[in-house]
């Protein structure tokens, strides 16, 4: 199967100090390909180094066969490079429609954004009730369906997710995991960011495991379950 | 060479520029521009306060006309209304403008950044504005009506330093010397400020202001310490200079003067420690000079302020150092070679 | 009575103008975190771009309007373009471009000086005539500063609140690096609103000029009153600062009535420096939790 996103080689960082040293990584058209490992190795640096807020030093990032090494982060957005962010990064003193409605900024087709925003409404309920609230009044569950929706709301190719779990209750994790997996029928790819990859062993197609920049190993969940040496050396037996 | 701590290489320094400048009358001889390094002194000392405070504490203060009127102000009241010398109106006058930098202090470094910026500026305009819409005649001066504050013609012709029966036709060297001595106790005390126990609070609220406070480091009392101490050199150089020139007016608040003097900060280098001297010698140049080109005195404070600001924004110093620490990294790469 | 209505009229027409000025200037703030000093200079040039217009070609009001808007929006735009975005995002972005645009302010004043000189002009656009309420003297002029001032700010609120442009300035404005994460461009945002505060600022300028005169000092005053406007409502808080503008007017005007025109100022600093004490981040303005 075809990459949707393809890099080889990613080095970059912050200043004067990469934290990428490197990373070679083919998304999958379809499905999900889970990105774990401890925190401080560059996940989130490399999700921003995608996105396009930190300049490539070395290294080549391809998105659905077009070369996107210096294109700019609304660029990437246009051509369907969704990431939600860590910590939901939310427009707080927003509705939570208008937060959903940004996120469907650069479609200009009011009927396809109603629909759009209908389909996000069928997959956080919740939000539908709270369409008229201020974000900055949401419970952090409800700040991350509106996170996500916000994400879901662009035209995605690829939807990158940078860690869905963060500081949340398990009951309220399992809701979120409940709604990506509605959202992996739809045929679209995800990279989902996880510190703890217990709960990505059984949801993810495939893993990707980062360490100090680098990515160490890739696989998919099954292999990742029986060779559970690396996974064990790098997370403490999961 | 042994390694010497921060604070006396640069009194060091301090002692070797006073030294120049009192020397430089044997040199210099003509009245004018001798009257022209007094000048320097005095913006000099202006500069370097504000450096002290936007550079190193973190105050980005617009009152530093203000309390440089104070000091003018003060010197030229004391003087024309109690008769006072001038030698006592002056360091009263430097107290006032310390007084009045603690309360304004206190009221506004509760706020930070452009807030304070603001403010200041609102307050030094306020105090501008009531001086020159005051018409009440507070006494009479040769006949002429005098108001409290001098109204919108400010003072004029009171006591200066009283050198010119005293040494006659030498009385600028009186007050050169006088100057110089001033701008030597602006020098010191602003080196000690800014490398001393005050210094190192400073860099530490910039570095982190939690961490800071967490440790005993709190943020508005150090800055309303600094906007004093600043403000009573300010004060001290508006008081010299009133003696020296025998006025103290409205103009003093005029926003170009207090752009004259931000871009000598500015393009000297903001932040460090010689720089507002280099940054008043350069400016009092360009100034000069653009004078002579039809007025283009404020097109140049402009544009030397945007530049700057744009390209260098560490200002010259910053700049030399670099082409410093260059020159000797490329002299040892040449040591190494040979 | 009488002196009731003349003061709200007075504090009204103030307001006005006030609101005008400080509302591109919250804009600005909230939007890239930048003071302008030079809005002052954007509302003269409006002033003046419109005087040159209208001397030469007659022009009605109306259309002096819009020539002060588009002068405005263009200075705004140049500055943006030749100064602010080189700024952007560098370290001490706050201060230096504060002193950058005061750069900017002294140097168009300056020019404005040589292009007309010092003398104080007479602003050709003002409409004459006046009606009465009871026994006070109400300009035409006063109305439609008044109702210029209302359809503008209302025009910014509906732009702001109600489409997908304004949606996006605010997003931006909240958080820059969602909102390019949406796909919005940063860069672009920050031009338009340049020029929209510049529109404000311009028509502002062209207002207060038929109330007094033309000079290039004229921006001084109301450049002041916005300051402290924008500080007293919390720095970027536009809906503040519209409401601010009209208070504090009509303090200024009541002051000036019963107490002298000369400590008008005075009584609002004072009114604003005892608020920041007891509010330090503003009357509208949330305050911020900074985790360290």
């Amino acid at each position: 199967m075809s990459a949707v996103l393809s890099c080889s080689g990613l080095v970059s960082g912050y200043l004067n100090r990469p934290v990428l040293h490197g990373v070679s990584l083919d998304i999958p058209q379809q499905g999900v390909m889970a990105l774990i490992g401890p925190n401080g190795h560059g996940k989130t640096t490399l999700l921003r180094t995608l996105s396009g807020f930190l300049t490539l030093r070395a290294g080549h990032i391809s998105l659905n066969g077009t070369d996107i090494n210096r294109a700019s982060v609304h660029a990437r957005v246009e051509s369907g490079l969704i990431h939600v962010p860590q910590g939901d990064q939310l427009f707080t003193e927003m509705t939570v429609e208008e937060n959903l409605l940004m996120g469907a900024y650069l479609c200009v087709d009011g009927a396809e954004v109603s629909n759009r925003l209908n389909e996000v409404f069928a997959l956080f309920p919740k939000l539908k009730d709270r369409r008229n609230q201020m974000a900055s009044g949401l419970s952090g569950g409800e700040r991350r369906m509106v996170g996500i929706g916000r994400g879901l709301m662009a035209d995605a190719k690829l939807l990158m997710l940078d860690e869905p779990s963060l500081g949340l209750a398990p009951l309220v994790i399992e809701q979120i995991y409940e709604a990506l997996g509605h959202l992996r029928q739809s045929g679209m790819a995800f990279l989902v960011v996880e510190e703890n990859p217990s709960r990505l062993l059984s949801f993810a197609d495939s893993l990707c495991l980062m360490d100090a920049g680098h990515i160490v190993w890739r696989g998919t969940a099954e292999e990742a379950k029986s060779s559970g040496d690396i996974l064990k050396t790098y997370l403490g037996g999961q | 060479m042994t390694q010497l701590d921060d604070l006396t290489r640069h009194l060091l320094i301090g002692v070797l520029v006073i030294a120049t400048f009192a020397v430089l009358p044997v040199f210099i001889t003509q009245r004018y521009l001798l009257g022209e390094v007094i000048v320097f002194f005095i913006w000099a000392m202006v500069a370097m306060n504000w450096n002290l405070l936007m550079g190193h504490a973190g105050v980005f203060s617009l009152a530093q006309m203000l309390f440089f009127a104070v000091g003018a102000y003060g010197m030229a009241m004391g003087v024309t209304f109690t008769g006072m010398s001038v030698w006592v109106a002056i360091p009263i006058a430097a107290v006032s403008s310390a007084l009045l930098a603690l309360i304004i202090g206190m009221a506004c470094l509760r706020l930070t950044g452009a807030y304070v910026a603001l403010l200041t500026y609102a307050i030094a305009e306020m105090i501008h504005v009531l001086i020159i819409t005051d018409t009440e005649c507070f006494t009479l001066v040769r006949n002429n009506c005098q108001q409290l504050f001098g109204g919108s013609t400010g003072f004029s012709r009171f006591d200066d330093f009283g050198f010119r029966p005293l040494l006659k036709k030498h009385w600028i060297l009186g007050n050169y010397y006088t100057v110089l001595a001033a701008f030597g106790l602006t020098i010191f005390g602003v080196i000690v400020i800014i490398h001393g126990r005050l210094g190192l609070a400073f860099r530490a609220i910039r570095d982190n202001v939690g961490y800071a406070s967490s440790r005993g480091i709190d943020r508005k009392k150090y800055q309303v310490v600094a906007f004093a101490l600043s403000a009573l050199l300010t004060g001290l150089a508006g008081g010299v200079y009133a003696a020296h020139y025998r006025f103290a007016g409205p103009s003093l608040f005029e926003f170009s003067t207090l752009m004259f003097i931000l871009a000598m900060v500015v393009v000297g280098g903001l932040g460090s420690t010689w720089g507002p001297l280099i940054g008043t010698g350069i400016m009092m140049i360009v100034v000069e000079f653009s004078k002579e080109m039809g007025d283009a005195r404020n097109l140049v404070l402009g544009l030397a302020l945007i530049i700057f600001v744009v390209v260098m924004p560490k200002g010259l110093v910053h700049l030399a150092s670099n082409a410093w620490r260059k020159v000797s990294h490329d002299r040892q790469e040449t040591k190494a070679d040979s | 009575m009488d002196v009731v209505i003349q003061i709200v009229i007075t504090g009204l027409t103030l307001g006005s103008m006030y609101a005008l000025a400080s509302v591109g200037l919250s804009l600005i703030y909230g939007t890239l975190g930048m003071f302008n000093m030079a809005h002052g200079l954007f509302m003269t040039l409006g002033a003046y771009v419109a005087y040159s217009v209208a001397v030469a070609f007659g022009i009605p009001l109306v259309l002096g309007i819009v020539v002060a808007m588009a002068a405005g929006a263009l200075i705004g735009i140049i500055t943006h373009l030749v100064m602010v975005r080189f700024m952007l995002g560098t370290a001490d972005f706050g201060t230096n471009v504060l002193v950058a645009t005061a750069g900017l302010g002294i140097l168009i004043e300056d020019l404005l000086l040589k292009v007309y000189g010092g003398y104080p002009y007479p602003q050709p656009l003002a409409v004459e005539g006046f009606t009465r309420i009871g026994r006070v003297t109400v300009t035409y002029q006063a109305v439609i500063i008044f109702a210029v001032a209302l359809i503008l700010i209302l025009g910014v609120a509906w732009l702001l609140l109600k489409t997908r442009f304004g949606r996006a300035i605010r997003a931006t404005a909240l958080n820059r690096e969602a909102a390019m994460l949406m796909g919005v461009k940063a860069d672009t945002v920050f031009l338009q609103v340049m020029a929209l505060a510049g529109m404000l600022a311009g028509v502002a300028g062209l207002m207060i000029s038929t109330q007094a005169t033309l000079s290039p000092q004229m921006g001084g005053d109301p450049l002041l009153k916005a300051f402290v406007i924008c500080v007293v409502a919390g720095l970027g808080n536009v809906w503040g600062a519209g409401l601010c503008a009209f208070g504090l007017a009509l303090l200024e005007a009541a002051i000036g009535f019963y107490i002298g025109v000369r400590f008008g100022f005075p009584a609002m600093l004072i009114l604003v420096i005892l608020v920041l004490i007891w509010r330090p981040q503003g009357l509208f303005g949330s305050e911020k939790v900074v985790r360290l």
